[in-house]
C-alpha cells in the first residue's frame, strides 16, 4: 500500500507540475458541496470518481494493469475546470454587489495565472511560424519530392530529423525505420535497423556498413544532414553516388556493384 | 480547386452536422433554447452521429483488409439517410407545431454579457489562432497523420507499418490492436477522401480549430444547463474555463495540455470535448430526468470508443460513477434499462480489443 501511495504521488507530481489546479479543484468542490446544494447530483459523483481515481489500492489492482504506463490520463476524467469555473461563478453571484461581483472575477484570473502555468509555454508544447501548409519541415517536403521526382517508390534511409514526417507528407517512400528507431514505442525496431540508426547518430558513420545494410533491405537513397557529415569524409567513397543537396539535407544513392 | 474542396468540407462541417443534429436534439427534450446554444447543441450532436455511425460500420471492413472506400461510401449512405430523415422529422415538426430546438423569443445582451462574451471570443480566438496560423510537431503523429495518409492515398487500413511503410498485414495482435478498436486515424481520413484535401492539412490547420471550438461549445452548454439558462453566468462560465486551460499547463500531461496542443489526436479529442460533454449531458439528464437524454449518451459512449483506446474505458467509467450515482442516488431504477443500453459501446469494443490482443477469431 505504501509503495501504492510513493508510485501515486508521483504520478501526480509529474501530471500537475506546474500549477495548483488539483488543489483548487477540491476547495471548489468543497465549496460547492456545501453552498451549491441543488449540484450535488453532479458534485457527490465527482467526489466518488476523485475517490476512486487518487486511490493506491486502486492504483496497484486497476489501474496500472488496465493502463500501465497512462495512468496519469485517469486525471482527464476528473472534472477539474469544470468545478473550477463553477465555483468561481457560484461565488460571484452570491455576491450582491457589483464591486464586489468583479473583485472575484479578478481574483479568479489572478488564482489562475498564478497558480497555474501557461500551457503554451512549456518545452514540449511550443507552437512555430508556419513553414508550408502542411505543418510539417520544410524538409521534409523539400526531400519527399525531389526523391519521388526520381522513382514512383522510392526506398530510402533518411535522417532522424525526417524519419518521423516523411509518412505525414506520402505513403509512397519507404523508410528503412521511422519512430521506432528511437525504441519504447509500441513498434519494435529490427536489430538491422537498430544498428543502422546508431550509425547515423553516432557523429561519425561508419558509411561502408550503412551502405552493406541499405543493399540488404534493397534501399537505394542515403538521405543525412549536411551537418552531421564529418569533416574530411566522402561518403563518395564508400559506395555512394552524390545526387543533390535538398534544404539541410545531401542526397546520395548506393552504387550498384 | 482549393475553393471547391474547402467549400465542400465547410458544409460536412456545419451544415451536414447541424441538420443531423437536430434530429437528435429535438427528439431528446431539448427545448426553446437560444440561437447561439441551440445550433450549438445540434452542431455537436451531429458529430456525435457521424462519429458513432463511422465506429459502428467501420471495424469489420479493417478486419476483412477491405479498400476504405467501402466504409466511406457506407458513411455517406448513412449520412444522406439521416439527413432525409431530418428533414422528414423537420416538415412534421413544422406541420404539427411541435416546440423547436430554437427559441423565436430574442434578448439584449446586457453590457456584462458582452464583456464576458468578448474576454471569450479573446480567449478562445486565440487558442484558434494557435491552432489555424501556427505549428506544432508532434512525434506521435508519425503513427496517426502516417496511417490517415494511406488510408487517403492507397485505400488501404492499418496494413502498413507506419514507421517504415512495410506492407506487414493486418495488425491486430499486442497494443496495436488499439487503433482496430478505435479507428481514429481512418476518421482524420475520411473528409480528405470526400474533399481531396490532403490529410496532414485537414489534421494539423483545419480541423482542430474546428474541434476546439467544439469543444468549448460543449463547456458553453455545460456553464448553460447548469446555470439554468442564465446569459450571464453561461457566459462569465465560458471565459473562466477558456482562461483555466489555457494556464493549466507546467507539465505536458495535462488535459488542457493535450487539448490545446494537439487536438486532432484520438486520446486528446476525448480530453478536451469527450469528457466535458459527457458531464454536460450528465448534467441535462439529472436536471431534467429524461430517458431521452441516454440516446446522445449512446451516442458520446460510441464516439468515445473511435476515439481511444482510453476512451473506451473511460467513458466506461464515467458511465459506471455518474450514471450509477444517477440510478441508485437519485432513485431512477425505472432508467436503469436505458442507462445500461448508453454502456454497450463500452463493453462490446472491451471485448473486442480483448479479442483482438489475444486472436481470439484466428
Amino acid at each position: 500500500m505504501a509503495a501504492g501511495w510513493e508510485e501515486m504521488t508521483a504520478a501526480v507530481k509529474m501530471a500537475f507540475e506546474g500549477n495548483w489546479y488539483l488543489l483548487f479543484f477540491f476547495v471548489g468542490l468543497v465549496y460547492l458541496l456545501i453552498a451549491e446544494k441543488k449540484w450535488r447530483n453532479f458534485t457527490i459523483p465527482s467526489l466518488i470518481l476523485s475517490a476512486l481515481i487518487l486511490n493506491p489500492f486502486l492504483y496497484r489492482k486497476l489501474w496500472v494493469p488496465v493502463l500501465t504506463y497512462a495512468y496519469w490520463r485517469t486525471f482527464w476524467m476528473i472534472p477539474i475546470v469544470p468545478v473550477m469555473a463553477a465555483a468561481a461563478v457560484s461565488i460571484a453571484g452570491k455576491c450582491r454587489k457589483k464591486s464586489l461581483k468583479g473583485a472575484v472575477c479578478v481574483c479568479t484570473a489572478v488564482v489562475c495565472l498564478l497558480g497555474g502555468h501557461r500551457v503554451y509555454d512549456s518545452d514540449t508544447n511550443r507552437f512555430f511560424p508556419i513553414t508550408n501548409a502542411y505543418k510539417l519541415p520544410q524538409g521534409v517536403i523539400d526531400v519527399s519530392d525531389y526523391l519521388l521526382a526520381q522513382e514512383a517508390h522510392p526506398r530510402a534511409l533518411v535522417d532522424s530529423r525526417l524519419m518521423c514526417y516523411i509518412h505525414q507528407y506520402t505513403m509512397d517512400i519507404d523508410l528503412m525505420y521511422g519512430r521506432e528507431a528511437y525504441g519504447q514505442y509500441i513498434l519494435a525496431v529490427g536489430a538491422d535497423q537498430s544498428a543502422v540508426f546508431q550509425q547515423m547518430e553516432s557523429g561519425n558513420p561508419d558509411f561502408q556498413m550503412i551502405r552493406q545494410m541499405m543493399q540488404n533491405g534493397s534501399y537505394t537513397y542515403l538521405v543525412i544532414d549536411r551537418a552531421k557529415i564529418p569533416e574530411g569524409v566522402q561518403i563518395t567513397d564508400s559506395g555512394f553516388r552524390f545526387l543533390a543537396d535538398v534544404n539541410d539535407y545531401s542526397i546520395y544513392k548506393v552504387v550498384q556493384e | 480547386m482549393i475553393v471547391l474542396q474547402l467549400a465542400v468540407l465547410a458544409v460536412l462541417l456545419i451544415p451536414v452536422p447541424w441538420m443531423i443534429g437536430r434530429l437528435v436534439i429535438s427528439r431528446a427534450g431539448f427545448t426553446e433554447m437560444s440561437l447561439l446554444t441551440g445550433s450549438l447543441a445540434m452542431i455537436l450532436a451531429g458529430n456525435l452521429v457521424m462519429w458513432a455511425c463511422f465506429q459502428a460500420i467501420t471495424l469489420p471492413f479493417i478486419l476483412t483488409e477491405s479498400s476504405f472506400l467501402l466504409p466511406v461510401m457506407l458513411w455517406c449512405v448513412l449520412t444522406a439517410f439521416f439527413l432525409f430523415l431530418s428533414f422528414l422529422t423537420y416538415r412534421s415538426d413544422i406541420r404539427h407545431s411541435r416546440p423547436g430546438v430554437l427559441s423565436r423569443v430574442r434578448q439584449k445582451l446586457s453590457r456584462t454579457d458582452l464583456l464576458f462574451l468578448f474576454l471569450s471570443i479573446l480567449l478562445v480566438g486565440y487558442q484558434c489562432y494557435k491552432f489555424a496560423l501556427r505549428m506544432h510537431l508532434d512525434e506521435d503523429d508519425a503513427r496517426f497523420v502516417a496511417l490517415a495518409v494511406d488510408a487517403w492515398k492507397n485505400n488501404r487500413m492499418f496494413v502498413v507499418h507506419p514507421g517504415n511503410g512495410d506492407y506487414i498485414g493486418l495488425y491486430v495482435a499486442d497494443d496495436f490492436a488499439k487503433d482496430v478498436s478505435s479507428p481514429w486515424p481512418l476518421f482524420l481520413a475520411l473528409f480528405p477522401k470526400l474533399t481531396g484535401v490532403h490529410p496532414a492539412v485537414f489534421a494539423h490547420t483545419i480541423y482542430p480549430v474546428y474541434l476546439l471550438l467544439l469543444s468549448y461549445a460543449a463547456y458553453l452548454l455545460m456553464g448553460y444547463f447548469l446555470f439554468q439558462k442564465n446569459r450571464t453566468k453561461t457566459l462569465a462560465f465560458l471565459a473562466a474555463a477558456a482562461l483555466m486551460q489555457m494556464f493549466f499547463g507546467g507539465s505536458s500531461h495535462s488535459e488542457a495540455a493535450f487539448a490545446l496542443i494537439r487536438i486532432w489526436q484520438g486520446k486528446a479529442l476525448l480530453a478536451a470535448l469527450g469528457i466535458p460533454l459527457f458531464f454536460t449531458l450528465y448534467i441535462k439528464l439529472v436536471q431534467d430526468r429524461d430517458r431521452r437524454l441516454f440516446f446522445p449518451l449512446f451516442l458520446l459512449n460510441m464516439s468515445c470508443c473511435l476515439f481511444s483506446s482510453i476512451g473506451i474505458i473511460f467513458s466506461g467509467t464515467l458511465s459506471l460513477v455518474f450514471l450509477g450515482w444517477y440510478i441508485i442516488g437519485c432513485r431512477r431504477w425505472r432508467d436503469f434499462p436505458a442507462a445500461a443500453i448508453s454502456c454497450i459501446p463500452s463493453l462490446v469494443y472491451v471485448i473486442v480489443f480483448i479479442a483482438l490482443t489475444q486472436r481470439w477469431w484466428v
